[in-house]
């Protein structure tokens, strides 16, 4: 169930081994909750902080509607609309 | 029909409860309601509804009566008068506090009895009733003990101890609520103010679950009302939040929420629908409309610019706002309840004619009865509706 700790981990593991920019694939994701886009815009923040990015790519249709419905498409790299 | 006289001595009774009530804790309320209704020769037991408004425990002895299906449930819900059942008489009243629905009296006359004048005096006795639990529940734990079926985590009674009541209504507008699962809550909530014609609602839905969220929720109603209480518009509301979150918490989370203000003088509803599911308007009974313009991403993300939507609310409209946890909850085949579904309920529920918190309530029990297993998510529903027909049936 908690697999957006996994993800969270993995992408501030990146980001202070020196990685970014990052591009996370979704296209495995077949579901997204509230936890998991916390996970995702920490990530971004976290990218942010040092001076790289994050952003998101291949989204199943709806994971991608979830994060239109949430406003953080745009945030995430994705068209808004 | 002219409602009966209401006879000197409950009027005495009343002018007891007053006068004895200064100084009496919660756990003798029972007492001193029994001591009063001597006066009118009545008696009068106390039953409370528990927070997820099914079971009415008693508040000194007693069985408890289920709300549903039963004469003292249909008193609290439709707010009416009820005889029980046998040959005594002996009637359930609704008590109130302003529209808030507290629970029901048992009352009990002599056989000689005149039940239309000692109702109308008892109605007025419930009344006060209402307004004393109201105001001795904060001074002590037994009447939160008599409203909860079982204990509460942590989470939720710091939540519970931060909402609005659940129903308030003026001559012309109701708001009412509802919060599911009562026990448990962590990171939905509802918040609303109405000062004159100003009606200032908001609905939150924090990341995560349990004390996590309710913090975070926490925060939210914390910044946004102590903006709200300096006049600040939805943008410097909705940024109060922001800066809130961001200032106390590093792990990115965010509530998703709805900030709306409506003017009752010439209908103009504003809103911001931050990331969160769109409102929906319904307009003679049917959805008409939802809110999803406004918009900008959940508080406590950067928002970018944004500008906040404005639409003409109608007398007899209403507006449900709803978070996540109602249309997401599942079924055993593990199928979503769906806002097709939500609305639907919705148009039915309203054609009865039901007080709105009774809307509420039907709707609220459709969804958890159906969900299988406990919850997933918090649930949360809020109705407003700009009727004086519908302010009316949320009184007695």
């Amino acid at each position: 169930m908690d697999t957006h700790v996994e993800m969270e981990d993995a992408i501030l593991g990146a980001l202070r081994s020196g990685a970014g920019p990052l591009v996370v694939d979704l296209a495995e994701v077949s579901f997204l909750d509230s936890s998991g886009i916390r996970a995702l815009l920490h990530g971004r923040e976290a990218a942010i902080g040092r001076g790289t990015t994050l952003t998101v790519r291949s989204p199943q249709p709806i994971v991608a509607n979830v994060l239109r419905l949430t406003n953080v498409a745009g945030l995430l790299g994705l068209s808004s609309s | 029909m002219t409602p009966a006289a209401v006879p000197a001595a409950w009027r005495d009774a009343v002018a007891e409860l007053v006068e004895a009530g200064h100084r009496t804790g919660p756990a003798e309320l029972a007492e001193l309601v029994s001591a009063a209704a001597a006066k009118p020769a009545a008696t009068i037991s106390v039953y409370l509804t528990d927070y997820q408004q099914r079971t009415l425990h008693p508040l000194s002895e007693g069985a408890a009566e289920l709300v549903n299906g039963s004469p003292a449930g249909l008193a609290f819900t439709t707010l009416r008068t009820v005889r029980a059942d046998g040959p005594a008489l002996r009637f359930w009243v609704p008590i109130v506090n302003g529209t808030e629905r507290l629970g029901v009296v048992l009352a009990g006359f002599d056989d000689g009895a005149d039940p239309a004048s000692e109702l109308a005096g008892c109605r007025l006795f419930a009344g006060m009733i209402g307004h004393l639990i109201t105001a001795k529940s904060q001074y002590g734990d037994h009447l939160e003990r008599v409203r909860r079926s079982r204990p509460m985590t942590p989470a939720a009674d710091l939540l519970w101890s931060l909402l609005p009541p659940l129903t308030f209504a003026t001559p012309e507008a109701i708001v009412t609520a509802i919060l599911e699962p009562c026990y448990e809550v962590g990171g939905d909530a509802f918040d609303y103010s109405v000062d004159g014609p100003i009606v200032r609602l908001a609905v939150y839905d924090a990341v995560g679950k349990g004390m996590r969220a309710a913090l975070t929720t926490a925060t939210t109603l914390g910044a946004v009302r102590t903006t709200r209480r300096t006049g600040g518009d939805l943008e410097s509301l909705a940024g109060a939040a922001d800066r809130a979150i961001r200032g106390e918490f590093d792990d990115a989370r965010f509530v998703t929420a709805v900030l709306a203000d409506l003017d009752l003088r010439d209908g103009r509803l504003r809103y911001v629908n931050a990331g969160h599911p769109a409102p929906v308007l319904f307009r003679h009974g049917a959805a008409a409309e939802t809110l999803d313009q406004g918009r900008r991403p959940p508080l406590g993300v950067e928002p970018g610019s944004y500008q906040p939507a404005e639409l003409r609310f109608r007398p007899g409209d209403r507006l449900l706002l709803y978070t996540d946890g109602v249309t997401e909850a599942r079924d055993v085949s593990g199928t979503q309840f769906g806002l097709d579904r939500l609305v639907a309920l919705a148009e039915d529920v309203s054609q009865e004619d039901l007080p709105a918190p009774e809307t509420l309530r039907a709707l609220a029990h459709t969804v958890v009865d159906r969900q299988a297993g406990p919850p997933r998510d918090d649930a949360t529903l809020v109705l407003v509706e700009w009727s004086a027909a519908a302010a009316d049936r949320a009184v007695p």
